[in-house]
């Protein structure tokens, strides 16, 4: 089920934005997409 | 007492005149003045605006695009304090000291120098319940509190107590135009009116204090013309010029107004560690949050909900119950000294025949990399703790990115130029402010920082003023 919705959430950041990015931060793993710097489950 | 120039004695005489009345040298001439020291203090102005006056900062900017300099200051009786927005906070510890290895931002002297002003400087710019600084976290940064002066107008404030001091006569339209000096001593310096009349004014201590640009114009020209004998520094008259690069740097998506403060007068304000600058390699910096208009909340989120639709789901719901916001993520950051940005004498002249300042002013790869590792801190902290999104500006992600040109360019922060150091070699003034190769002549005011850290100016220069009167009045036999 979890896998299912961070898909879901992964292809839509795709249609909004082709640059996608990690970054590392203390215990989260964090993300760059369209200059959001977000969670790794965003 | 106030008096024209033109209605002056021909012979004017004191144990200081301070060249120069806005916030360095009204604090310095109100607190000699209460020890008995009596004080000339020159305006080159009116008690008012005057083209005439205001004229004379015309100057030439080179480098990347900055405020016109003949409205970026003013040149009347209580100088820039006549416009300024009133935001103050002291330096921290760490400004004192070296961040980055090889960059030259160490001071001769410490924070320790100027505690003993504190209280004293909050008095006299009205400062109320300054608040300690507080962790966020462990973002590598800190809460902090800048504290807003009404503002207060120096010329107002204190042009009664001026006015009404037995020790203290202010010279107006008082325009320095030479100096007169023997074995390292200035014994007089000259000064004009707009009609050409002169006065020499002699005493036993001159002080400059004509603002970050100007102090540094005045003592090119006095050395240009061999007024000033300068032990060595003078190549670094003008030099490491700094200024608060300022920019909106991104939006921030909070999902709980209360978390943070960012009223029009009450901000949060948010400046990294001295374990953070050390361990990134960069220098200080502020960031702040402005509020956003309903328009721009709602294509912030809209964006938002694209790259994160649960968070941006959840944020809408805030929304609709008035518990989430979005801002303006804006950022003013302490700029890295370099010996290349510099006023130096253009070609064109004033009215008094001294030329022109020309402002030379880039921001550096460090500059760009200081505010990229603040912002970067704050937007990681908001996501790892769930309480927001933050989206940053293009420029800031990309390392190699120029810095932009945005409106809002600097602070009107004129800082360095004549810079505090332990030698010669290393700047203009000593650690007392005194002039490298001079017995009597010093330097009041913001272009003696030889860094900036983040913070407003003002408060520092009134510091340095406090502590500037002090060890002239040591100086004094009979100060009291």
């Amino acid at each position: 089920m979890a896998m299912k919705v961070s898909r879901r959430k992964f292809n839509l950041g795709l249609l909004c934005s082709s640059m996608v990015a990690f970054v590392a931060a203390g215990v989260q793993r964090l993300k760059v997409r369209n200059g959001w710097v977000l969670r790794g489950e965003d | 007492m106030f008096v024209n120039l033109a209605q002056s004695p021909e012979d004017l005489s004191a144990d200081v005149c301070i060249i120069g009345a806005g916030a360095a040298g009204i604090s310095l001439a109100t607190r000699l003045a209460a020890r008995s020291i009596d004080v000339i203090l020159c305006e080159a102005g009116g008690l008012e605006a005057s083209e005439a006056s205001q004229g004379v900062y015309r100057a030439e900017t080179q480098g990347d695009e900055y405020y016109d300099l003949e409205t970026a200051r003013l040149r009347y009786f209580g100088g820039t304090t006549n416009h300024w927005s009133g935001w103050c906070r002291q330096l921290d510890a760490a400004d004192f000291e070296s961040k980055v290895q090889g960059v030259p931002t160490s001071w001769p002297i410490s924070k320790a120098d100027l505690d003993p002003y504190f209280e004293e400087t909050g008095n006299i710019l009205e400062l109320v319940d300054i608040k300690p600084d507080e962790a966020l976290g462990r973002s590598g940064l800190n809460r902090i509190d800048l504290s807003f002066s009404p503002p207060v107008r120096f010329g107002e404030k204190y042009h009664s107590e001026l006015d009404k001091s037995q020790h203290t006569r202010v010279l107006l339209n008082a325009n320095l135009v030479n100096a007169r000096t023997r074995d390292h001593v200035v014994n007089a310096v000259r000064v004009r009116d707009y009609q050409g009349n002169e006065r020499d004014i002699h005493a036993r201590i001159f002080v400059i204090a004509c603002g970050g640009i100007e102090n540094s114009r005045l003592l090119l020209w006095l050395n240009d013309i061999g007024d000033l004998p300068f032990a060595g520094g003078s190549r670094l008259i003008g030099r490491y010029w700094m200024e608060h690069p300022h920019a909106p740097i991104g939006s921030v998506v909070i999902g709980d107004k209360n978390r943070f403060t960012f009223d029009e007068n009450a901000l949060d304000f948010f400046s990294p560690t001295a374990a953070f600058m050390r361990e990134k390699g960069a220098l200080n910096s502020q960031l702040f949050l402005k509020s956003t208009s309903y328009g721009g909340a709602k294509e912030v989120i809209a964006d938002l909900l694209c790259v994160a639709p649960d968070f941006g789901t959840w944020v809408m719901g805030q929304f609709g119950k008035k518990l989430a916001c979005v801002a303006q993520l804006k950022a003013a950051w302490e700029q890295e000294p370099v010996f290349h940005n510099a006023v130096t004498l253009g070609e064109d002249r004033d009215r008094f025949g001294i030329p022109r300042s020309q402002l030379h002013w880039t921001r550096s790869r460090l500059d760009h990399h200081t505010i990229r590792q603040s912002a970067m801190a704050f937007a990681k902290h908001l996501a790892d703790e769930d309480i927001g999104r933050v989206k940053l500006d293009s420029w800031l992600l990309d390392p190699d990115a120029g810095l932009p040109a945005p409106d809002e360019m600097g602070g009107y922060h004129h800082m360095g130029g004549t810079r505090m150091a332990q030698t010669a070699t290393g700047g203009v003034v000593d650690a007392d402010c005194k002039i490298f190769g001079t017995e009597n002549f010093y330097v009041a005011g913001s272009s003696v920082f030889p860094s900036a850290g983040h913070a407003n100016p003002t408060f520092s220069i009134v510091q340095l003023s406090l502590r500037l009167a002090e060890h002239l009045a040591g100086r004094l036999p009979h100060a009291s």
